[in-house]
């Protein structure tokens, strides 16, 4: 167990490492100045020459870029994430402030996925009309096809300017949570649904489902009593993954339902260059990457008593 | 008239900083507008300076001492009074402040010292010229904050803490990306700052409670707010939404910036193509910006020189800037510029393909670009980002930049087109031997050397002139602010800047 421990704790910090490290030279090799974002854009060329290197000197832009790379490294390996050009505030505070909307956002969305994705897949096999089930199995490549931009974009225009029925903006809770969750939901049900039906059929063909059903287990039993529970590694698996696809679909859901989070806070940081924001936010994503992967893995041999993840290795 | 309710109001970007003095967003601005006042206003109508927080004023001709009388009796949110010394420490933190402080120091370039004279009188003193200084200090950016505000962290301003000012609303939250909170503030009953025009006899608190600004990115989500009821305001209608919000319970409130238009200004030292006056005169001639105009909407009008009509100082050019595609066929024609097979001239073996460098507004690059087809000229738009803009502006690497700007003093133009010297970005790449380029830069000196207002019309005018006349700039369309606004909310106006005046607004 600790063996196993330690391996993934080094390959979690080598995935941070790794994932620091490319972002700094993206975004300090990339052509733009960053400060940009401190000045403005249409300041740039009227700001005095002694202000710049003033401004170069604090930000330190004037050291060499390796140099730069170790002091952020060393900084960063005591928590610290640097000061934001655009608030002159610390970026770990403005992430902070974002991360429980994103992280609101997300576990809803997952929510809405698997109780969505399940409900779609169970029913399909679970059902005795060929015709549901064609038609609910036809639902799943429908839903990943269907882009969150316009999804949400349909569901403001229908629920909130036509009907009025929830407010299209702001932070009102759970009224404000609704839409903007079931669009980010909406594709990530699709592809859990996809990959929990297919292997719901697979199970459902295996030959203990036969001896089973062969002693006289009812439908019921034969679904929600066994071959669910095996059906549902996969899933578990693609459900790791998807996590990290929710953080990526925020931006986008995040935009259009005017949400905070950090998926906005990213983009806005992209676009003026604010480079110590932007290492933040794939720091935070990376780290959360790592952590909810890590889960699923322990989780895997609670599902599946077959799996061990430490013990003898021949 | 009717007092209270709350104003929601659709804001097209997060404010990022909701400090006036630290900030060039116009998010920004357009919040931080409610809770300050300035020195002196710019009367919308006439553009002319009028008394704000200073009831009068008085420079030296040569424009390097300003003298100021403040009004008495006005306290900031905080309770701090404001009197000279104030000032002069909201003057000496700005400075100090440097380029973070970034539309601010480009006005105050030479700022020496401000000197208290009296309880409510100073002077500010300056090394050299500074004639842009009156309509500077009717600038948002330039709201007169608290000593408090100013001895506080920029970061903490910049977050909504310590910001103190002396307007009739008062910030009351800010959640990043979500929404800003400004209440009206009960003393508030110095209405007489907010201008002439603002005032009208109108001198006590504003009539409406409270100001939520909801922060809405997408411009359909902005107008379908508005459209539901959910805002009765809403910032940066985009054209497409402006026909759906003329009747029908809503209407459009909208301005032109004072300022340089949106435009194409030729490299004059790095593009062949762009050196030959032939060429530079068809290009001018060859755009229809009555055809621009039906891409966006009667709201952005027609742009008539190298300043817009809202600027002082603007001289309408138009006689210059009317198409005549066929005059423009005939001189590339007579110039050896033959049309090719694929409809694109040619000479020497050199096709007419000039390259934009352009991070904006690439609709109205591409309304211009189809016009210059119709004569054989390939305008080529390379659209880069924001940041990458900025990297490849220096190299002079195109044949045309983008160019457009929004400020209210004439000055603005030696900004854009002005050599370093003047602190200008020097868009079309003017050198000493580009014919008309040194009667430019000295009426560009004169300018900035003078506060009578007649002879600062007059140098703005010249200036235009050798803009237009050599072809150094093709404007296109005017930078418009397009608001929507319902019916239920009354006496909603634009300032000077085109910034919401919401001190009479009521339901």
């Amino acid at each position: 167990m600790t063996a196993y421990m330690i391996r993934r704790v080094v390959h979690a910090l080598v995935v941070l490492w790794a994932a620091f490290t490319v972002t700094f030279f993206i975004m300090n090799l990339t052509p733009g100045s960053p400060l940009l974002s401190i000045i403005g854009a249409q300041n740039i060329s009227s700001t005095p020459h002694s202000e710049i290197v003033q401004l170069n000197r604090e930000f330190g832009f004037n050291k060499p870029i390796l140099s730069r790379y170790w002091d952020q490294l060393w900084a960063l390996l005591h928590g610290n994430l640097g000061i934001a050009y655009s608030t002159r505030g610390p970026v770990s505070h403005m992430l902070w402030q974002a991360l429980p909307y994103t992280l609101e956002l997300a576990l809803a969305a997952l929510l809405v996925a698997v109780v969505l994705g399940a409900l779609i897949a169970i029913s399909a096999y679970y059902t005795r009309r060929p015709w549901l089930r064609s038609l609910l199995l036809v639902l799943p490549p429908l839903g990943a096809g269907i882009p969150p931009f316009w999804s949400g974009l349909v569901l403001l225009e229908v629920v909130s300017f036509h009907w009025r029925l929830l407010p299209a903006a702001g932070d009102q809770g759970l009224r404000t949570l609704l839409l903007p969750a079931i669009t980010l939901g909406l594709p990530l049900a699709a592809v859990l649904a996809q990959v929990f039906a297919e292997g719901l059929r697979n199970t459902l063909a295996e030959p203990y489902v036969q001896v089973v059903t062969a002693k006289g287990a009812s439908r019921s039993r034969v679904h929600f009593g066994h071959a669910i529970r095996n059906a549902s590694l996969p899933a578990l698996t693609v459900l790791g993954v998807l996590v990290g696809a929710a953080f990526g679909g925020a931006v986008v859901v995040e935009q259009v339902f005017s949400r905070n989070g950090i998926g906005r806070v990213a983009l806005a940081a992209v676009e003026t260059k604010d480079i110590p924001v932007v290492q933040g936010v794939v720091v935070l994503a990376a780290g959360a990457y790592v952590i909810v992967n890590l889960l699923v893995d322990l989780v895997y041999p609670l599902v599946d008593p077959r799996i061990r993840l430490w013990g003898k290795r021949n | 008239m009717k007092h209270g309710g709350t104003l929601d109001i659709g804001l097209d970007s997060d404010p990022v900083c909701v400090d006036p003095s630290q900030t060039s967003l116009i998010a920004s601005l357009e919040v931080g507008a409610q809770i300050v006042n300035t020195l002196l206003v710019q009367v919308p109508k006439t553009l002319a300076t009028a008394p704000g927080l200073a009831k009068s004023w008085h420079a030296n001709k040569s424009a390097t001492r300003f003298s100021f009388v403040l009004r008495k009796g006005i306290t900031f949110s905080n309770g701090q009074p404001l009197d000279a010394s104030t000032v002069q420490n909201y003057f000496d933190k700005i400075v100090a402040m440097g380029a973070k402080a970034p539309d601010d120091h480009g006005y105050l370039i030479g700022y020496k010292k401000t000197v208290v004279t009296g309880k409510y009188s100073f002077t500010m003193e300056f090394s050299k010229p500074d004639s842009q200084l009156p309509i500077a200090l009717t600038t948002t950016s330039l709201g007169i904050l608290a000593p408090a505000t100013m001895n506080a962290s920029l970061a903490n301003r910049c977050a909504g803490k310590d910001l103190y000012g002396t307007g009739p609303f008062v910030l009351k939250s800010y959640t990043p990306n979500t929404s800003v909170v400004e209440v009206a503030r009960k003393s508030y009953k110095w209405g007489t700052a907010m201008g002439p025009l603002a005032a009208k006899g109108h001198t006590g608190p504003a009539y409406v409670k409270e100001l939520d600004w909801m922060i809405e990115p997408q411009s359909g989500v902005r107008s379908g707010s508005l459209h539901s009821g959910q805002t009765q305001i809403s910032t940066l209608i985009a054209p497409q939404d402006e026909p759906g919000l003329e009747g029908g319970g809503f209407h459009i409130l909208s301005g032109i910036a004072g300022g340089v238009p949106v435009g194409m200004a030729p490299n004059m030292t790095g593009s062949k193509i762009m050196k030959d006056p032939v060429v530079r005169h068809a290009v001018q001639l060859a755009i229809s910006r009555p055809a621009i105009e039906k891409t966006l909407s009667k709201s952005y009008g027609i742009p008539s020189s190298a300043l817009s009509r809202t600027t002082i100082g603007w001289i309408n050019l138009s006689r210059y800037l009317k198409e005549n595609q066929k005059k423009a066929d005939r001189l590339l024609t007579k110039d050896g510029w033959k049309k090719g097979a694929n409809g694109i001239r040619q000479k020497n073996g050199q096709p007419l393909d000039l390259k934009l460098l352009d991070f904006y507004e690439p609709n109205v690059y591409q309304a211009a670009a189809e016009e210059l087809r119709q004569v054989g000229i390939d305008l080529q738009l390379d659209v880069v980002p924001v940041a990458q803009f900025f990297s490849q502006f220096p190299t002079g690497n195109y044949d045309l930049v983008q160019a457009g700007f929004s400020d209210q003093d004439p000055f603005t133009l030696w900004k854009q087109f002005g050599d370093a010297a003047l602190g200008g970005h020097n868009q079309a790449w003017l050198t000493s031997t580009t014919p008309g380029a040194a009667g430019f830069e000295r009426f560009g000196r004169d300018l900035l050397d003078t506060t009578v207002t007649s002879q600062r019309v007059k140098f703005a005018k010249l200036g235009q002139k050798v803009l237009i006349r050599h072809n150094y700039y093709f404007p296109l369309s005017n930078i418009a602010e397009v608001f929507g606004v319902s019916n239920r909310i009354k006496a909603v106006s634009l300032s000077a800047a085109k910034y919401l005046d919401l001190y009479n607004a009521h339901f």
